[in-house]
């Protein structure tokens, strides 16, 4: 049966769940326009007469607000339920076009840098965290494949944006006229696009479960571990966890941050040179890896189970590079594929980040606790660019060249990598002293994030059932019926980084 | 509070499937051009 309360809408009985992907995607493919922010630059630049470091200064704001608006509005979202969160979104990220646009038909750049920046980045922020949880919920059997779907979406907004605002660009014309104009059609379009997301969004039914699934008893799920997000920050998991999104971050960035100029330079002087028009399709092809990654590598995960996965991502991902180091400049197709390899690892690891959180620390706040752990995001962002501009520029000051510019910031990368998947292989199941007072203690064994196939199936168990009940009785869980199983899906709100940064802003 | 009864009741198989289909193209289509975009800047690569 149908039930409003508010803006939110649980999913009658027919509903069929695979109407919930596509209104996530019509969130998330919009708000990854993001990501294709650089197509603005030089036309901003040349129209205002800005500088390169001005007309980054939105995305930058926006990058920011998102990160803030992710960590600290997971509240917000909890208790307001998905779809008044993607109105929000919708909302904000319209507006801000729309402001923008108001501020290059003034000639007043601030107003984009507000528009774009502050009130477009609270649209990416709740709109990132809006719809993953309830995807989580939908899916209960398959949680990696669920936010590998969402945040997929995030990760190719920019397939899409990049090609059609040059197109609107190219219309309109590169004046501050023309760029309002295209701004202006931005925000029109988004709003309309996703609307969808905000009409066609459901929150599950309490009890329901996928046909033939059956969930497994309670005291084997680690979903019945609940875990708050101020005794997370004190376990040696969540640090663990840490460093491993750190350093696997701050690898992609390493190919990510300077990916056009690094093909030119690994095929200088080589029979295969990489002309710059060229190596703006290796720019595109990494996002489509970042992307692919985000969806494939995670739902993998539903069946190796997590810590394997990361496995895969540390494990080859270092190899990876040693490949990219000493084979790199004998192929091109070798060095793009290798690339795109430790890409797709790049974006799979912010995917499968959340699924992770939810085998160790359950479902209970596991939002506010990824909103934490994006401080891992923030020194990698920083972190990686950091070395390999550095590592690269004073290799040039000292007379290397081609890939040699390349050699140790690639070689602290693979140590990264092996560092990181050493502190995975030191993830245990979080101390029952750590989980919330009432609990099973059995609850400790299944939190084993060395899952299995099998293990992952029993963790699932858990599924919509029966973390409905759970969190029927905790605190959060506001009244009954709808609002109660709100409260309970945005429980698991997820907040993704705050900003893996995309290849074409980076480059 | 309930909706109408059909609300109550869902979409009818049909309804579902046409649901399921414009929502799919909704979000597919664009994203298929872009794919297309990606694709032809892609080939300068190994051309």
């Amino acid at each position: 049966m149908t039930v409003r309360n508010g803006f939110s809408v649980v999913a009658p009985p027919t509903w069929n769940r695979w109407l919930v992907p596509p209104a996530a995607l019509a969130i998330h493919l919009s708000i990854g326009q993001a990501y294709a922010w650089s197509v603005f630059k030089s036309p901003l630049e040349s129209s205002l007469n800005i500088s390169g470091t001005g007309s980054a200064l939105p995305f930058q704001v926006a990058i920011f607000c998102l990160g803030l608006s992710a960590a600290f509005g997971g509240r917000l979202v909890e208790s307001r339920g998905p779809r008044w969160a993607m109105l929000v979104s919708t909302i904000s990220f319209a507006a801000g076009f729309l402001i923008s646009a108001l501020g290059m038909s003034l000639g007043q750049f601030w107003l984009v840098v507000l528009g774009y920046g502050v009130v477009g980045g609270i649209g990416l922020g709740i709109g990132y965290i809006a719809p993953v949880s309830t995807l989580m919920k939908w899916f209960p059997d398959r949680p990696g494949l669920a936010t590998g779907i969402a945040i997929m979406g995030f990760g190719g907004g920019a397939i899409i944006a990049s090609p059609w605002s040059t197109a609107m660009l190219s219309a309109f014309g590169k004046t501050t006229t023309g760029i309002a104009e295209t701004f202006l059609v931005h925000g029109l379009a988004y709003g309309v696009f996703m609307l969808l997301g905000v009409l066609l969004i459901r929150v599950p039914a309490p009890g329901w479960a996928p046909a033939g699934w059956t969930p497994q008893a309670v005291a084997e799920s680690t979903s019945s571990i609940k875990v708050s997000a101020n005794n997370a920050i004190r376990t040696p998991q969540f640090w663990l966890l840490w460093i491993v999104l750190c350093l696997n971050v701050t690898a992609g960035i390493g190919i990510l941050e300077k990916a056009a100029p690094m093909i030119q330079d690994f095929f200088e002087g080589t029979s295969t040179p990489v002309a710059a028009a060229a190596a703006t399709g290796f720019v595109s092809l990494l996002s489509l890896a970042n992307m692919l990654g985000r969806f494939v590598w995670s739902a993998l995960s539903d069946r190796t189970g997590r810590k394997n996965i990361y496995r895969l991502y540390l494990g080859a991902g270092a190899l990876a590079y040693l490949v990219l180091l000493f084979a790199g400049t004998s192929s091109v197709a070798l060095f793009v594929t290798v690339a795109m390899l430790v890409l797709s690892f790049y974006g799979a690891g912010f995917a499968t980040i959340p699924a992770y959180l939810k085998d160790l620390f359950g479902v209970y706040e596991v939002g506010a606790i990824h909103g934490r752990l994006l401080t891992a995001w923030s020194v990698a962002g920083v972190l990686g660019p950091l070395i390999v501009d550095a590592l690269a520029d004073s290799g040039e000051a000292s007379g290397a060249s081609g890939s040699a510019l390349y050699t140790t910031s690639f070689l602290l990368m693979t140590g990264f990598l092996v560092v990181g998947f050493v502190a995975n292989e030191l993830i245990r199941p979080v101390a029952a002293k750590y989980h919330e007072p009432g609990e099973a203690g059995a609850v400790e064994a299944a939190g084993s994030a060395d899952s299995t196939a099998d293990e992952e199936s029993t963790e699932d168990s858990g599924g919509a059932a029966e973390e409905s009940d759970e969190e029927s009785g905790s605190d959060s869980a506001e009244d009954s019926g709808a609002s109660s199983e709100d409260a309970e899906t945005e429980k698991a709100a997820v907040t993704e980084s705050a900003g893996d940064e995309p290849a074409s802003d980076q480059s | 509070m309930s909706e109408n009864t059909s609300e109550q009741q869902g979409p009818s198989p049909l309804q579902t499937r046409v649901l399921l289909a414009v929502s799919w193209l909704w979000v597919g289509v664009p994203f298929l051009i872009g794919v297309y975009q990606l694709a032809v800047k892609s080939a300068k690569l190994f051309s």
